[in-house]
């Protein structure tokens, strides 16, 4: 007992450095050694895929890319291949930034997408606006009159020298087919909610954190018609899509990443009750 | 006009009436109000964007005041980290303004500072959920016993690899989701709401004045 | 001028909560609101940090880039009432509060509150020799973890609006041993908050926190009013639900776009 109780102990209460450091030990491994785990897909993810496969050539999508460098490493292929999706479909992308970080991030993703090689030219057939700070609020004018609050993209040229701006008018909702969000933030979302879906009962997809699901959940499937779920939802797109891309690389390492926090629940769990046991 | 007027009659007043104006807006189609939502909305977009300029100003007083107090106090060290805060954040701005924020220079900050700082932030959360996963999580009483088994389902549900093998666990968290966690999250969002609504309903009043930076007397 | 189409509704709900609010300001009604643990715990951790000299931190003022203007400005106002709250104990005590926060936007606002808060305890001389630990600008949570191992605080207050952070300020307090008062509205956090803090304020409750500390008709009118509805959207769900068993959809359809 004496000995079970002190193993229960140990189980219990393991210093910080050693789960720290098999933690970095057992992602460092993964990631050099990925085991390429099968993906399977589930509806959250097929209803965004869908929405995407239901968009007529000409239909335009607005897109809000407000992830940072933090949930880079999943936003960014979610992104990707929604955008090839939507280059196949031949919609046209009207980007924007509700994050400061994001304008940065979009030409490492862009090279990526090569919509160029694709045909696609941009001004016509898909334009990056830049960030918009003031949150629900600036949501609202997007929506309004996108010309209105945007008089110049991210590169500096005025909205009226480009066509697809031209063609989005007065009030812009109306010529939106899907709104496609890409962020962390919770209130983005449903702000986005709001002011798209609720209001004028546009097509709304979204890709945010795992943890943020169950949030969006509610609005699901009447004001959200699709969620990605993180780096996983982004994995099963790429699979059930058939484009290759990073998500489906990264999905061991979200698997590994899953998979230390249950070892540290159930050990820290079984310790507990190994010293609960012997002291009573 | 007395300070009392100018400092909490006048805001009151200006948030009454732009509050009201953006309400109505969302239930009358008018012509007229729409175009003053319109420009109270992108009044806000501009306000938020110099804010942000305030907060780099800010920023620059507080550190200059620490830097003169940690060299009286000799403490070198937190001298260097303001003196560093302050050139990144001189120098990253006179990038942007006299370079451009599409130039390589700017790329090149961007991509080899700020990139793999933030992204190292961010996935240092693992280390902090599996700490706190590990530390506090115990299975204590019946409701923390339901806990760890939905966590234990709900975990091993969003990992690729447990549920190619074991399909009854898409199962379990369908059920988890579209029955416990819709259900409750509807419930609290409506009381979220509603309380929004009501936090809203006493800044109009004037009854929560705590944006005015006033405590209650 | 006409109504927008599906609106008409929602008029209805909003014209009632309004009506009912100032119905009770002006009846003068005597209302009741149950105790809020949480926020009673708030002497009792001051006076923890009192005993121990060790100052208390209080956060939630913003989360990345949103402040004042945003949807979460509610929860930021929760967070300032709270501490103007705490700051006041605090004040009493003689104890230090160090207030930290994400968005520039409240910066001049919490400034405000922590000074009249010292003001009202007749300390304000003591605030303002120590204005900069006070309210230290920490843009990261990185910056916050690294506060509580340089100050090791004894008290940890927590409420208003955060993101991811929260699982790494959070954890990093209670492994150093700072009793935690969370609460949040941001719905995918409380899971986090309720395992890792002491007390917890769920959802909706933060929204009380003026109310519960001021107890003025008016602020206790409008928590009665969101309670009463509550329990008039139950009614309604309960109604919505029978008739949808019964078939009886098309009503319900009609209500909903009117």
């Amino acid at each position: 007992m004496g000995e079970q109780s002190g193993i229960g102990n140990t189980l219990a209460n393991l210093p910080t450095w050693l789960y720290f450091s098999l933690i970095i030990i057992l992602m460092a491994y993964i990631t050099l050694n990925p085991l390429g785990f099968p993906i399977p897909v589930t509806s959250l993810t097929i209803d965004c895929y869908d929405a995407i496969d239901a968009l007529q050539p000409g239909d335009i999508i607005l897109m809000d890319q407000g992830y940072g460098a933090g949930t880079m490493a999943f936003h960014e292929p979610g992104f990707i291949v929604v955008f090839r999706h939507a280059i196949d479909k031949g919609a046209k992308v009207v980007i924007v930034s509700t994050s400061v970080e994001s304008p940065m991030l979009l030409q490492r993703a862009i090279d990526k997408i090569k919509p160029a090689a694709k045909g696609y030219e941009y001004g016509v057939d898909w334009v990056h606006l830049g960030y918009v700070a003031g949150g629900e609020p600036a949501y609202a004018s997007i929506v309004e009159d996108i010309n209105n609050l945007f008089t110049e993209d991210w590169e500096q040229t005025p909205t009226s020298a480009l066509p697809l701006m031209q063609e989005l008018g007065v009030p812009t909702h109306e010529k939106i087919a899907l709104v496609y969000i890409m962020t962390a933030g919770g209130d983005v979302v449903e702000g986005w909610i709001r002011q798209s879906a609720l209001r004028y009962d546009l097509k709304f997809i979204t890709q945010v954190n795992e943890m943020m699901v169950p949030t969006i959940l509610p609005y699901y499937p009447i004001n959200c018609d699709g969620i990605l779920n993180g780096g996983v939802g982004a994995a099963e797109y790429e699979v059930y899509s058939g484009y290759s891309g990073e998500a489906v690389k990264l999905s061991d390492m979200m698997t590994m990443g899953g998979l230390v926090v249950l070892v540290f629940l159930i050990l820290g769990n079984i310790g507990y009750f190994m010293t609960k046991g012997g002291s009573s | 006009m007395s300070q009392r007027t100018i400092r909490r009659q006048i805001p009151l007043a200006l948030t009454f009436i732009t509050g009201m104006i953006i309400t109505f807006d969302w239930f009358i189609k008018w012509e007229p109000l729409q175009s003053v939502t319109k420009t109270i909305l992108n009044f806000n977009v501009v306000m938020v964007a110099f804010m942000m300029g305030f907060a780099g100003v800010n920023l620059i007083m507080l550190h200059t005041r620490r830097i003169k107090r940690n060299m009286s106090q000799n403490k070198m060290l937190d001298v260097a980290i303001s003196v560093m805060l302050l050139a990144c954040l001189i120098g990253w701005s006179a990038v942007g303004i006299f370079m451009g924020r599409s130039s390589d220079t700017y790329q090149w900050l961007y991509s080899n500072f700020n990139l793999p700082l933030s992204s190292t932030a961010y996935a240092a959360t693992l280390f902090y959920l599996a700490s706190a996963t590990y530390r506090v999580i115990r299975a204590r009483s019946t409701e923390t016993i339901i806990l760890v088994v939905v966590s234990i389902i709900t975990i091993m549900s969003n990992m690729p690899m447990f549920v190619t093998y074991i399909p009854a666990l898409l199962i379990f968290k369908t059920w988890i989701a579209n029955v416990l966690v819709k259900a409750s999250y509807r419930a609290i969002t409506i009381g979220v709401g509603l309380g929004g609504i009501l936090m809203g309903v006493r800044t109009l009043l004037a009854m929560e004045t705590g944006f005015l930076g006033a405590v209650e007397e | 001028m006409e109504l927008v189409a599906g609106k008409m509704l929602d008029l209805v709900v909003l014209a009632g909560i309004w009506a009912v609010t100032l119905f009770l300001i002006y009846s003068k009604r005597e209302i009741w609101i149950r105790r809020l643990p949480a926020l009673d715990f708030i002497e009792e951790a001051v006076g923890r940090a009192a005993e121990m000299g060790r100052p208390v931190v209080c956060q939630g003022f913003g989360s990345g880039s949103s402040g004042m203007q945003s949807s979460i400005a509610p929860m930021i106002m929760a967070g300032l009432a709270v501490l103007g709250h705490a700051a006041r104990i605090c004040a009493r005590h003689g104890t230090q509060i160090v207030a930290t926060m994400r968005s520039e936007s409240v910066v001049p606002v919490a400034d405000e509150v922590l000074r009249t808060a010292f003001r009202l305890e007749g300390k304000l001389d003591e605030y303002l020799a120590n204005r900069e630990e006070m309210l230290p600008w920490l843009p990261t949570q990185a910056a916050m973890v690294a506060l509580a191992h340089r100050i090791r605080p004894a008290a940890h207050i927590i409420i208003g609006a955060f993101w991811h952070e929260s699982v790494q300020i959070a954890e990093t307090y209670g492994a150093l041993g700072a009793v935690q008062i969370g609460g949040t509205g941001r719905l995918y956090q409380i899971p986090f908050f309720a395992a890792v803090c002491d007390m917890n304020l769920i959802g909706e409750e933060i929204y009380a926190v003026g109310a519960y500390i001021n107890q003025t008709p008016q602020m206790l009118s409008s928590i009665a009013t969101a309670d009463y509805f509550k329990l008039a959207f139950i009614v309604f769900i309960l109604l919505g639900v029978i008739m949808a068993t019964l078939g009886m959809v098309d009503p319900l359809v009609s209500l909903f776009s009117w």
